[in-house]
């Protein structure tokens, strides 16, 4: 039950499909012919028909047909039939001759074929259409290989559209057979290939046949080989180097016999090598002035835009930045700009998604550059703005783009990783680019004339000096200064002993006075004078027990320190207690002799 | 006696102006460099070295940014060597010496030097000549007046002092000296040039068609050691030496 309510679908869908489709009844034929060349001339009708009532055909010599043939294509389900009715045909004269409509009946309506217009043109030389019969004599084929073949009658053109261009320029070049010969076979065909340019090959209907052209004011059979959009890639002189193309034809020749003759005479085949003429092309380089640093090469005219396929994300959560350039030049060639996105934002390398049509105007179409971004870390972040250049071919200078800037709110991610990465351990500084470090606006160091340095200059020495000089001068000063004192107390110490003895001899007048207090004194002062010049001790440390150790060391008699403390204790006696005058005229000379004696035994 | 004091303040006077012209001339040019007019700045450095005469570490630094700039590096090499010259520890000369000659062509290795000599060299170019002069002298002036104390002085323990205080200032002083002299023989024996022709060979003997040893391109820095009529002979920082022709070079 399931499967015939399936085949029932199936039937009415296949039902409405051919009742949906348009039903075109078109006649074609080539456009041109020569006077005589056989053509063919077909009526195809996409529904079933019946009954062909052919136009007008009387202008052309009749070689075969109505042929018909019919065609049922099933493809995916949606069904189409066609039929062809066919007529091999020859043009008499040259002109214009028009073919009316045919027509044919579809179910119950009468329906009419388009007009054509066929232009016929001279006859060609050689002109002979043998394609249907060489199976019929094989006998008579002659292979010769070659050298016969001329090349007046077959031959390559390289076409170029422009020899002058600029680098990445496009160049279409067309390689183009023109033959007398109605049937060419290619046994061997050299493609060049093009140094110095990016070639792009212009795709060509596979079935071309050979049609009929004017050059030169003769009439040529002639088909496109291969045609080709090449952009130069250095700059200079390029050749565009030749195709080269071995071809075999079909020649008539002479009728050797009656069979020969009645059979349409014999054919042989000839090879012949022809090549085209290799092309100059002058490519000149992009002027270096007013080039910007952002040129990559490409050439054309081309718009740009910029796109990002959110604005507002989370931290590691992916971006789509577009960038898509479009317009006609050397697409293919278009590297993917370096763009400066913030540091924070990871960027992958881009994915380059094409449109492009390769034609005769070059590459057309669209190039586009999708960079996939991941922010690492929260904020608000600026991309751009972005400038991209290219040389213009229409003015013949650089155009710059300038790309909006577009802002992106990232916000924190709950696992944001660079946060969390940051928490645990800080990352080192990313240099972004190297550059110098900025000048020193201040003056620092005054500007100054190459003048001379203080080292070693006449201060410098003068400082130098100070200093040696200066402790030299002291301890000179010095020197002299300790021999001064030392003599002073040489002096002192010689002349001890007179001064002592003019004291005492002052002593004795005043012990004659009898003034006594003024004696003991004198006594007391000079034997303490002596002593202390004598040994050079200093006044204000004296004393008896001083006085006697300086005098022990001295080797001095034990009694004659005793006697000189004795002399000196009466000294002190008589001074504080007054009116104890006796012993005055003894005191005198033993003070005058301890004196004599204490000199001698320290001057020995 | 009147005239010559008034010539002496008018000549005074006059040079201050000039120097005061100059100064603003390098502020000009400091600020075209920040306007980013690096070829207008050039010339006006350069006119205040050629036309006046003067420099500063500071202006050469300057000028070699500008030339840097200008893509000009063998000019950026020889003014930030000029810097380094006047102010040999200038950390930010040194820098941009360095990043600047990342872009020139040759790149030569140079022989290490041994530790104690390096340390003494980086010890040396902390300051200039008058400054280890200055510090020369006042150690000596320390050291006379700690030997005055020894001389002078009746306490035992400050005479101690006196003597070894004063013998260690004398050599310190003495090593101050040295630097001083070290740098003034660098300063003004030491020669060095830069290459200024694109590509030039260096040959084995000063004459045109003597044998090619090695070629030098812009920017290389040289030592001259010799010279010989237009020729002058030089020496690597890798120990290569050879003649080549003095027009090529530019002292700094």
């Amino acid at each position: 039950m399931k499967r015939l309510i399936l085949a029932c679908i199936g039937l009415i869908s296949l039902i409405s499909g051919v009742q949906g489709q348009e039903i075109s009844f078109k006649a074609s034929a080539p456009a041109k012919v020569a006077a005589g060349e056989r053509f063919k001339l077909s009526f195809t009708i996409n529904a079933n028909a019946s009954g062909f009532t052919p136009p007008d055909l009387s202008e052309f010599d009749l070689y075969g047909g109505p042929n018909q043939s019919s065609s049922v294509q099933m493809i995916n389900g949606s069904f189409t039939q066609s039929m062809t009715y066919y007529y091999v045909l020859a043009a008499r004269k040259k002109g214009k001759i028009k073919i009316g409509p045919a027509y044919t009946r579809v179910g119950n309506g009468k329906i009419g074929s388009n007009e054509l217009l066929i232009e016929v043109v001279d006859a060609l030389p050689q002109q002979q259409a043998k394609q249907s019969q060489p199976a019929a004599q094989p006998g008579a084929t002659i292979n010769q290989p070659s050298a016969t073949g001329s090349s007046d009658k077959l031959f390559i053109r390289a076409i170029v559209n422009k020899t002058k261009v600029s680098l990445g320029e496009a160049i279409n070049v067309t390689y183009k057979i023109y033959s007398k010969y109605g049937q060419i076979n290619f046994s061997d065909l050299k493609f060049p290939t093009f140094n110095g340019f990016f070639s792009e090959e212009i795709p060509m209907n596979k079935n071309d046949k050979l049609e009929v052209e004017q050059f030169n004011g003769e009439n040529w059979y002639a088909a496109e080989l291969k045609k080709s959009v090449l952009f130069p890639q250095k700059s200079g002189k390029l050749e565009i180097p030749p195709l080269e193309a071995t071809c075999l034809v079909r020649e008539r020749v002479a009728a050797q016999s009656f069979f020969d003759q009645f059979f349409g005479g014999s054919v042989r085949d000839i090879e012949i090598k022809v090549k085209s003429q290799a092309q100059q092309v002058t490519v000149e380089p992009h002027p270096a002035a007013g080039k910007p640093a952002d040129f990559s090469g490409a050439v054309g005219k081309f718009e740009v835009e910029s796109s990002v396929d959110k604005t507002d994300l989370k931290a590691g959560d992916a971006l789509t930045y577009r960038l898509k350039i479009s317009g006609s030049g050397n697409l293919k060639l278009l590297e993917a700009p370096t763009l400066k996105f913030p540091p924070e934002f990871e960027a992958y390398d881009p994915q380059i998604k094409d449109n492009i049509r390769i034609g005769e105007g070059g590459m057309n179409g669209t190039r586009e550059f999708e960079i996939l971004l991941i922010p690492r870390a929260g904020g608000k972040y600026l991309l751009g703005p972005f400038t991209w250049s290219f040389f213009s071919t229409a003015s013949d200078k650089y155009e710059s783009v300038t790309l909006p800037v577009i802002e992106v709110n990232v916000a924190k991610g709950a696992n944001d990783q660079a946060v969390a990465g940051r928490a645990g351990q800080s990352t080192s500084v990313k240099a972004i680019s190297t550059d110098i470090r900025f000048i020193k606006p201040e003056l620092g160091q005054s500007l100054h004339k190459n003048d001379k340095p203080f080292f070693l200059s006449p201060l410098f020495y003068t400082f130098s000096v100070v200093p040696p000089l200066g402790l030299i001068l002291l301890l000179l000063l010095r020197k002299r200064n300790n021999n001064l004192m030392a003599n002073q107390g040489l002096y002192k110490s010689r002349e001890a002993g007179s001064m002592a003895k003019k004291r005492l001899k002052h002593a004795g007048e005043l012990l004659a006075k009898n003034d006594q207090n003024a004696f003991y004194d004198e006594v007391f002062r000079a034997l303490y004078g002596y002593l202390s010049d004598r040994l050079q001790i200093p006044g204000a440390s004296l004393n008896k027990e001083v006085i006697a150790n300086t005098l022990r060391t001295k080797n001095i008699e034990e009694t004659d320190i005793e006697e000189l403390e004795r002399i000196l204790q009466s000294c002190e006696f008589a001074r504080f207690a007054p009116g104890a005058d006796s012993g005055m005229q003894n005191l005198y000379t033993d003070a005058e002799k301890l004196i004599t004696k204490i000199d001698k035994s320290l001057k020995s | 006696m009147r005239l010559p004091v008034f010539f002496f303040i008018v000549f005074f006077l006059n040079s201050a102006i000039m120097l005061a012209e100059s100064e603003s001339k390098l502020f000009k040019a400091n600020d075209l460099y920040k306007a980013g007019d690096y070829a207008t700045a050039v010339t006006q450095y350069e006119q205040i070295i050629n036309e006046d005469g003067l420099r500063s570490a500071n202006l050469y630094y300057n000028l070699a940014n500008a030339y840097y700039k200008l893509t000009d590096y063998p000019s950026a090499i020889l003014n930030y060597e000029r810097a380094l010259k006047m102010k040999p520890a200038d950390e930010d000369a040194m820098f941009n010496l360095q990043l600047t000659n990342t872009h020139i062509e040759d790149k030569i290795e140079t022989i290490p030097m041994l530790f104690y000599k390096r340390w003494f060299f980086q010890l040396r170019n902390s300051a200039g000549q008058d400054t280890w002069a200055v510090l020369f002298l006042l150690c000596l002036f320390a050291c006379g007046g700690l030997f005055v104390l020894f001389v002078q002085s009746g306490k035992s323990n400050l005479k101690r002092l006196g003597f070894y205080g004063g013998f260690s200032m004398l050599l310190v002083s003495i090593f101050f000296l040295s630097l001083a002299f070290s740098m003034r023989k660098w300063q003004i024996y030491h020669q060095e040039a830069i290459v200024f022709a694109g590509s030039v060979s260096v040959k084995s003997s000063p004459v045109e068609n003597g044998t090619g040893l090695f070629l030098l391109h812009a920017g290389t820095k040289v030592k001259i050691v010799d010279e010989l009529g237009s020729w002058r002979r030089v020496k690597l920082a890798d120990g290569n030496e050879g003649w080549m022709p003095a027009a090529d070079l530019e002292l700094i």
